[in-house]
């Protein structure tokens, strides 16, 4: 609990203040009541009905008086004597009621005062016992806020867990089974929760993956992500037989008006393969690459997604013959930085990615995921990361 | 740092150094600024920004559209080879309005004060 904990000190002192001032049936109970524990409010609230302590507090500086108020609060009382550093004597301005009073400042906030009214003049253990409640109350409040604190960061904490489970159910465990390819990927967030995202959506006529990236980190980028996904998911389920650029188009305008009031965007990559062909639509995501003979890259065919309210992306086609290898990246790969700060880049990049193709099919998410942790050189990771990597089998 | 140019024709917003997530609301509330009193014709200049990250590119795609709903229009002034990258791979250089060469109308050099 660190600082604000009720100290053995503290109780102690409370104790014999308490004992000092004659009432040992209060000190007792001051004891048992004053045991760090939950509930220190009401082990304060004791500590001042025992010891008949009230807070008081700092009126007003009225014509070099200075004017506390405690008790009844029509009745106010003006400094008279200041013996002490940490104590005043008060007078109450009511002739008749007459008393003195003793009022003590808080440690911790100049603004509250504990009081007490003294039978005759001030003695020293009642001095001793306003100071030592003083700072038993100023404890017991302190330990009291931290808790409270506490509970609210667990419950912060909890929620902020229950959300990223939430957006990482919606990434499948597993890959779609492609006869004589190799289907591989992965997604390693920056934070807790990850605005990158990867998804498929598979019929027996054809296999629709979906990989975006929502702009921002954390939960907000991953809740954009979940309403993506699930959109996605509803919109493909009943699409598979239409063009890749109309389930582009209604996968826009059904989330445009959620990202514009998130102000989020997403970078996506549609990749539809049926019997003998594969689609791709890419819509600001970057970098997508395709091996035919040689290595190439997919430049953009629209915006992101949630920037513009029509989308009419014309898809890029190639015959399973013609093609050897896809890459889907998240720009967090690309981005990586060093510890001189540097990033990876893009042409660091696709050489990389060029130069770990040549192994088994399956083994190129490892390969790069392997170099870049080499290149970050311990450096934390600085944004979400998602590969996605079909191979063909040799 | 962003530094704000106050021209009534055509309020100029700099984005210098690093737009990213860590700066972008002081770009943000210059722009929400001008747009709550109004003005809905801006420049945004991005000729010495050295880093433009995600978060920054979304905030002005949301101003873009404020302001363009409002009849205006928010372009980029020469963005830098920085930006223009970003701006290319994602293809939003299709949706903003980007103007690479010449003055911006009502403002000159010593307009532009850093």
């Amino acid at each position: 609990m660190g600082d604000t904990d009720l100290s053995v000190d503290i109780v102690s002192s409370l104790t014999s203040a308490l004992a000092e001032s004659n009432d040992l049936l209060a000190a007792l109970y001051s004891l048992t009541q004053a045991a760090p524990q939950p509930g220190e409010s009401i082990g304060a609230f004791w500590a001042l009905r025992i010891s008949e302590i009230v807070p008081a507090r700092y009126v007003e500086l009225s014509y070099k008086e200075e004017i506390f108020s405690y008790g009844n609060a029509s009745e106010s009382f003006l400094k008279v004597e200041e013996p002490g550093d940490d104590f005043t004597i008060v007078r109450s301005s009511d002739e008749i009621a007459g008393g003195d009073s003793i009022v003590v400042a808080m440690p911790r906030s100049s603004a509250n005062y504990l009081a007490i009214e003294l039978d005759n003049h001030c003695s020293t253990s009642i001095a001793n016992l306003v100071r030592s409640v003083a700072n038993y109350v100023d404890a017991a409040l302190a330990t009291a806020d931290t808790r409270e604190l506490e509970v609210t960061n667990k419950q912060l904490s909890r929620d902020i867990e229950m959300a990223a489970t939430i957006t990482d159910s919606l990434i499948p465990k597993t890959t779609p089974t492609l006869p004589g390819w190799n289907l591989t990927a992965k997604l390693q967030p920056a934070r807790i929760a990850s605005g990158d995202f990867y998804t498929f959506s598979v019929t027996d006529r054809s296999v629709i993956a979906a990989i975006g990236d929502v702009s921002g980190k954390g939960i907000p980028a991953a809740v954009a992500a979940t309403v993506i996904v699930s959109t996605f998911s509803r919109l493909a389920a009943s699409s598979h037989g239409e063009a890749l650029s109309e389930l582009t188009q209604a996968l826009n305008s059904a989330t445009s008006k959620f990202m514009n009031q998130a102000a989020v965007f997403s970078t996506l990559c549609l990749i539809k393969g049926d019997h003998d062909k594969i689609e791709i639509v890419n819509c600001g995501h970057s970098p997508v690459m395709v091996k035919t003979d040689t290595w190439s890259v997919i430049d953009a065919h629209c915006p992101p997604l949630g920037v513009l309210d029509d989308l009419h992306p014309e898809p890029q086609e190639f015959k399973y013959e013609e093609l050897n290898a896809l890459l889907v990246a998240s720009d967090g790969l690309v981005e990586q930085t060093n510890r001189t700060g540097e990033q990876l880049g893009y042409e660091a990049f696709y050489d990389l990615v060029i130069n770990s193709s040549s192994g088994e099919a399956g083994s190129m998410i490892d390969s790069v995921c392997g170099y870049l942790q080499e290149f970050a050189e311990g450096r934390p990771q600085d944004d979400d990361r998602t590969l996605v990597v079909l191979e063909k089998e040799s | 740092m962003p530094i704000h140019v106050s021209n009534e024709r055509s309020p100029v917003v700099s984005a210098a150094g690093r737009f990213d997530a860590y700066s972008v609301s002081d770009i943000s509330n210059q722009l929400s600024s001008l747009l709550d009193e109004g003005i809905v014709d801006i420049w945004v200049d991005l000729s010495e920004t050295d880093f433009i990250d995600s978060t920054a590119l979304a905030d002005l795609v949301r101003f873009m559209k404020r302001a363009r709903a409002a009849g205006g229009e928010l372009t980029l002034w020469k963005p830098s080879d920085a930006v223009r990258v970003i701006l290319e791979l994602t293809s939003l250089d299709l949706a903003f309005s980007i103007s690479s060469n010449g003055a911006i109308p009502g403002v000159t050099d010593s307009d532009r004060r850093s």
